[in-house]
């Protein structure tokens, strides 16, 4: 990891520590021998409310890559995650998460983590990245909004 | 130009309530603002003795869009400028004279010097230097100012325009640059206090605009420098003279922004230029002085909130401007102890904390918390050294001890958290940085008793912040305010404990953090248990225990099974569902309560594999608040409770499976009981509870097959009477994701060898298993597919029920061969259940889910299926619907497509080699390239670079498929660009991709079919393909390839390339 990586990923921590939005949580992993991995963090982002996603707290992980902030980071849910732009993988299908897109080096991770929780209820239908999901909440919307309630009660807070 | 109309307008403007008079007029006088009058315009309105606020600061905002827009040549600029300084003088007069009744003008005069501080910045950038032929640089506006105000205030007012030729022509320039003195500086702010409040506005204006153009502009250097050596000198003689001789709350009105603004400016400044640093110490000493003052007996601090606001942005964001003399005075000042031998008493602090704490100015004492914290976390690496090291061996220790004794009476600052002080949640960030500052800290410099330092002072942090994160407080913040967000910020709090806690325990360990609390939350008696304290402990065990190995840590294990743990957590979990109180706060409370219990036994449920005594009552009082929270509480909070209860129900049946058989007919009882259709409980709950006693019988292995299929078999017919009395068609679909839960729950296994190791009994028995079930003597299989096509008969023609019973049907189908399983379906009866739910549900619907089943039959079924066996399920599923449904439907051919894909990865010889590959699957999906939908070009594409490149191929395989693209390789290369060269921008990847593996395989007839066939797809002359072609060529089907087939599509499509 370069020294900028190491600087940057100190700052992030440093400034979520100090201000992050309600509900939402993110620090950094454990290496085997219990020091603190920075490259990888783990986190949730809770449904906004008064949406389909507002029961459940969803669980990501974020992978920083050696020559990041010029690289975005890796942002993950759990394979199998139910949304149109979510990978079968987990992998967030997202511009400001793209490096050839929207990313940009001063994305800070609240900006990120907000990106994503916006994308829950606002999904892209022009980046579908799964098909099911894409598949219900194009043609099927009943169907898509009982597949994601569902999963928001297996996310419960 | 009609003024008068146009001050009419203004005023119309200003007052109008319609909004497309407002338009129409708006319209009309930016046209005048930006007209070869805008300048006249600019004069004339701000040369009216009585015009209006509107009238003069439209007139100001004039001379602004000419600034901005109009501005044509230096002349122009040079006109402006004198302009603004007449009328800014001539306004301060006014003002002066008469403050009270001219108050009105300030919204002007600001403009004004926004314009001038636009100009200071214009004249003195890179680009108007010295050496060029433009206007001279300008040095010090406030200077300027002074000097006009000292010829205006000479001469007649009345005279003081800019039709006045003596004063364009000749004194301005005279006076632009002209010098003030210290002494005479001093003389004007300390003879007029409205002036200084307008010097103190006018210098602060400029820098807040140095602040918001240094982002636009990149040739400020000058600029800098000449705020440096010039307007700071004026302003710090301004700011240090009000403070020093502040006399009243109204006096400091100016003085705190403007410093507030140049602590930004600085700030900056420093960051991008040489000249950006300047020194504020003095201005900083006499803050700190007027920070000090009381009055009337230390009752008033007329100018601490102040002060100490400005210091709070100042550690938070650029805390090194102050001196280290500085810093460690105020280091004294606010702990009364001093790292440095500063020798001043916090007498001062200490009444202004009484004062703010008696006064109950709870959002000042939080300024004043965030300002000290802040401070704090200067030092902290400092104190760490200090504290743990040998670095600093001869620095006081006993003063370092003391100091540590503030941190620590701060921390735990006698008032409720969030509500009324904030130093606690302040200060967790504090004691977090020192923890892991004395973790990062090299062994070798460490002090001989660091750690016992370290504990001794990390064990108190703990012992304050219990009481801090109780949710007693949590219950004070409800009761006293409305205000959602004081609790989301309590709630953070306690995460940001947690963490820390976290953090704590690389240096107190177990045996002084986890077993502490343990004992904590054990030792209290059920009669007087505290279960505040109780939730509070338990709320930062479960962090701490998360992921402990029980069995490999009995020193933890014991310590819960000496304690009394359980039981209070069960008291705890009792109180939160069963007790009658519905307030709102008593709500959030309980739920608090559920939570903080679920939580730790969810994370201490693999320590019940250590010691399954407790597991009876726990299981039992799950039970009984899964059945009766509702009686309890609102439905909104039993919901929630519900999904706690449900979630450490399934952990704990997952993780003791086999502790858990001998309460199996316990739990079959409640099931009973919950699934009546009456019950209240959710569809989601019932079915994760089936799954949860799925999970346990599984482990029924010990009395052989026939007793595990006999608990099966009740359960079944438990479900099937539930399924064949239902009319309500979600009950029945609920019912059936029951089946294919409980089929779920005996599918799962812990996934570690550990679990196999442990449980000889369930791998020996596993042969005899899977006899039985091969044999089902209980035809407990036909049952379920009885229950599944009586349920499809009703409800076939709804896709959910179909998933499901796809879901159950093919449970069995991925689960490895030597996993006994109770759904485990023959091939046939699987296929010819598909055949059967295909012909009577709504294909469109279901396609998906019948597709995901025959995938998994094939990568299951692969060895032994034959290429008749293909056709046939390509025949029923896939070629009968073709014409009718699929052919219209693109994500139907993507269904279809996706399945031969599944084939040709598991076995392609199955589809190689079918009737329907030659007839229909080659024409078809050459035809198919030519699809608008991303998934279905996905899939496509995939497929025909499947076809080019696949390791499964057998000999025979490999001949097939080159004779097969002899030919028709050049129509796929045709459709494949023709394709390519009419789709989206963001579907050129796949397309991209199968070129690169065509380039790959077959890299000279490539060549030769891209140089016939591209003329025919777009009419772009030869050269542009023959530099694309030798593109690809370089590429040699690299990954590079993707570039330069995107680099083509944007040529093609007259669109600019990377």
């Amino acid at each position: 990891m370069s020294s900028l990586c190491l600087q940057r990923l100190q700052e992030e921590r440093k400034k979520w520590r100090k201000d992050h939005p309600y509900g939402f949580f993110a620090k950094p992993t454990k290496k085997v021998d219990g020091s603190m991995n920075l490259q990888k963090w783990e986190a949730g982002i809770p449904g906004r409310d008064g949406t389909l996603w507002k029961n459940g707290l969803y669980p990501l992980t974020i992978e920083y890559p050696d020559d990041y902030p010029s690289k975005p980071p890796k942002v993950k849910f759990p394979a199998g995650f139910y949304h149109p732009n979510v990978y079968p993988s987990g992998t967030i299908c997202l511009s400001i998460l793209n490096e050839d897109q929207d990313w940009r080096p001063a994305i800070t991770l609240k900006q990120l983590l907000l990106g994503v929780q916006d994308l829950l209820d606002s999904p892209n239908p022009n980046s579908p990245a799964q098909e099911p999901a894409w598949r219900a909440f194009s043609k099927n919307i009943k169907e898509y909004e009982k597949k994601v309630s569902d999963q928001a009660l297996r996310y419960t807070k | 130009m009609d003024i008068d109309h146009i001050v009419s307008l203004i005023e119309t403007f200003n007052n109008s309530h319609d909004s497309k008079i407002i338009n129409e007029i708006q319209h009309v006088l930016q046209e005048h603002q930006k007209s070869d009058h805008g300048i006249a315009l600019a004069n004339a309105l701000l040369a009216q003795e009585n015009a209006s606020p509107n009238v003069m600061y439209f007139g100001a905002l004039t001379y602004t869009v000419q600034l901005i827009s109009c501005l044509h040549n230096e002349n122009q600029l040079w006109i402006i400028f004198r302009g603004n300084l007449i009328h800014l003088t001539r306004m301060i007069v006014r003002y002066t004279s008469n403050p009270d009744g001219s108050s009105n003008l300030l919204v002007a005069i600001t403009k004004l010097m926004s314009n001038l501080s636009f100009i200071f910045l214009t004249v003195n950038s890179e680009a108007s230097g010295p050496d060029s032929n433009k206007l001279p640089a300008w040095r010090n506006p406030v200077n300027t100012c002074l000097k006009l105000l000292q010829h205006c205030n000479e001469s007649n007012l009345q005279e003081w325009n800019t039709e006045n030729s003596e004063i364009f022509e000749r004194l301005i320039p005279s006076c632009l640059n002209e010098d003030v003195q210290y002494a005479e500086l001093i003389k004007y702010i300390s003879s007029s206090a409205p002036l200084n409040k307008l010097l103190l506005l006018f210098t602060r204006v400029i820098v807040e605009d140095l602040n918001k153009f240094q982002s636009k502009k990149n040739s400020l250097s000058n600029v800098y420098e000449m705020v440096h050596n010039h307007l700071y000198i004026s302003t710090m003689a301004i700011l240090n003279f009000n403070l020093e001789n502040m006399t009243s709350s109204s006096t400091s009105s100016g003085v705190f922004p403007t410093i507030t603004s140049w602590i930004h400016y600085i700030s900056m400044a420093r960051n991008v230029s040489a000249h950006g640093n300047m020194d504020l110490t003095e201005m900083f000493s006499n803050m700190i002085n007027i920070m000090c003052i009381t009055n009337n007996g230390s009752q008033e601090f007329p100018y601490s909130e102040q002060v100490i606001s400005i210091f709070d942005d100042l550690f938070s964001d650029d805390p090194t401007l102050l001196s280290f003399e500085a810093r460690a005075k105020l280091e004294a000042i606010f702990l009364g102890v001093s790292r440095h031998s500063v020798n001043i008493s916090n007498d001062w602090m200490m009444s202004y904390m009484n004062h703010l704490v008696t006064s109950e100015s709870f959002d000042d004492l939080k300024v004043l918390a965030s300002c000290v914290v802040d401070f704090l976390q200067i030092s902290n690496l400092d104190v760490c050294n200090k504290l743990f090291t040998n670095i600093h061996e001869n620095s006081g220790n006993e003063s370092l001890e003391d100091y540590i004794k503030v941190l620590l009476q701060l921390t735990n600052f006698p008032l409720v958290p969030i509500l009324q002080e904030t130093y606690s949640s302040k200060m967790v960030e504090f004691w977090l940085d020192l923890a892991e500052g004395f973790g990062n800290l090299p062994q070798e410099s460490l002090k001989a008793n660091a750690s016992e330092i370290a504990e001794n002072m990390f064990n108190q942090v703990v012992q304050i912040y219990l009481p801090k994160i109780s949710l007693m407080n949590k219950q004070r913040i409800m009761e006293e305010d409305d205000d959602q967000s004081l609790l989301h910020e309590f709630d953070d709090f306690r995460s940001a404990t947690q963490d820390m806690i976290e953090i704590l325990w690389a240096i107190l360990g177990h045996s002084k953090l986890t077993i502490v609390l343990i004992r904590g939350v054990g030792q209290a008696d059920t009669n007087v248990v505290d279960l505040y304290q109780v939730e509070a402990m338990s709320f930062l065990l479960a962090k701490l225990l998360d992921g402990v190995a029980f069995s490999q840590s009995p020193f933890i294990s014991d310590a819960i099974g000496e304690n009394k743990l359980i039981d209070n957590l069960l008291f705890l979990l009792q109180t939160g569902c069963k007790q009658k109180e519905q307030s709102k706060t008593a709500q959030v409370l309980k739920l608090d309560f559920v939570k903080a219990t679920c939580n730790l036994l969810g994370v201490i449920a693999t320590y019940f594999q250590v010691d399954s005594k407790p597991l009876g009552p726990i299981v039992e009082l799950l039970f009984e608040c899964l059945e009766t929270s509702r009686q309890y509480n609102t439905i909104e909070y039993s919901i929630k409770m519900e999904l706690q209860l449900n979630k450490t129900l399934s952990l704990i049946c997952e993780n003791c499976r086999k502790e858990l058989v001998p309460f199996l007919p316990n739990f079959i009882l409640v099931l009973r009981s919950i699934m009546l259709p009456e019950s209240p409980i959710s569809h989601f709950t019932k079915e994760k509870f089936v799954k949860s006693v799925g999970n346990i019988i599984q482990m029924c292995v010990s009395e052989g097959p026939e007793s595990q299929a006999s608990h099966i078999s009740s359960m079944v017919d438990m479900i099937g009477s539930l399924i064949q009395d239902s009319d309500v068609k979600s009950d029945t679909l609920s019912l059936l994701h029951c089946l294919s839960e409980l089929g779920s729950g005996l599918s799962q296994l812990p996934d570690d060898e550990e679990f196999l190791e442990s449980n000889p009994m369930y791998v020996a028995q596993l042969p005899a298993f899977q006899t039985y079930w091969q044999q089902d003597p209980m035809r407990i299989r036909d049952k379920v597919m009885h229950l599944v096509q009586y349920a499809l008969s009703k409800y076939g023609r709804d896709p959910e029920f179909v998933e499901v019973s796809c879901l159950l049907i093919g449970k069995a189908i991925s689960l490895p061969e030597d996993i006994p399983h109770f759904l485990r379906y023959p091939l046939t009866e699987v296929i010819s259940f598909l055949v059967t739910t295909v012909s009577n549900c709504d294909y469109p619907s279901a396609l998906p889910f019948i597709e995901y089943q025959l995938e998994k039959i094939v990568s299951r079924f692969k060895d032994a299926m034959t290429p008749h066996e293909f056709d046939e399920m390509f025949r029923h599923f896939f070629i009968d619907f073709y014409s009718s449904h699929i052919s219209i439907d693109p994500d139907l051919v993507q269904s279809m497509v996706s399945w031969v894909n599944s084939v040709l990865e598991s076995k392609p010889s199955l589809a190689l080699h079918s009737q329907y590959w030659s007839q229909f699957i080659i024409p078809e999906f050459l035809k198919l390239l030519q699809a608008k939908e991303k998934f279905t070009i996905t899939s496509i594409t995939k497929f025909w670079t499947k076809i080019l490149n696949n390791r499964k191929y057998t000999q025979e395989d490999t001949a097939l498929v080159n004779s097969l693209f002899e030919s028709i390789g050049k129509q796929l290369v045709y459709q494949t660009m023709f394709s390519l060269y009419h789709a989206q921008r963001s579907d050129v990847p796949p397309y991209a991709e199968l070129i690169r593996t065509l380039f790959a395989k077959y890299p000279l007839p490539m060549k030769d079919w891209l140089f016939e066939l591209l003329p025919q797809i777009t009419d772009k002359p030869a050269i542009f393909h023959e530099r694309f072609i030798n593109k690809l060529s370089v590429t040699r089907a690299s990954r590079a390839t993707s570039a330069t087939v995107l680099e083509w599509w944007l040529d093609c499509n007259g669109l600019p390339t990377m």
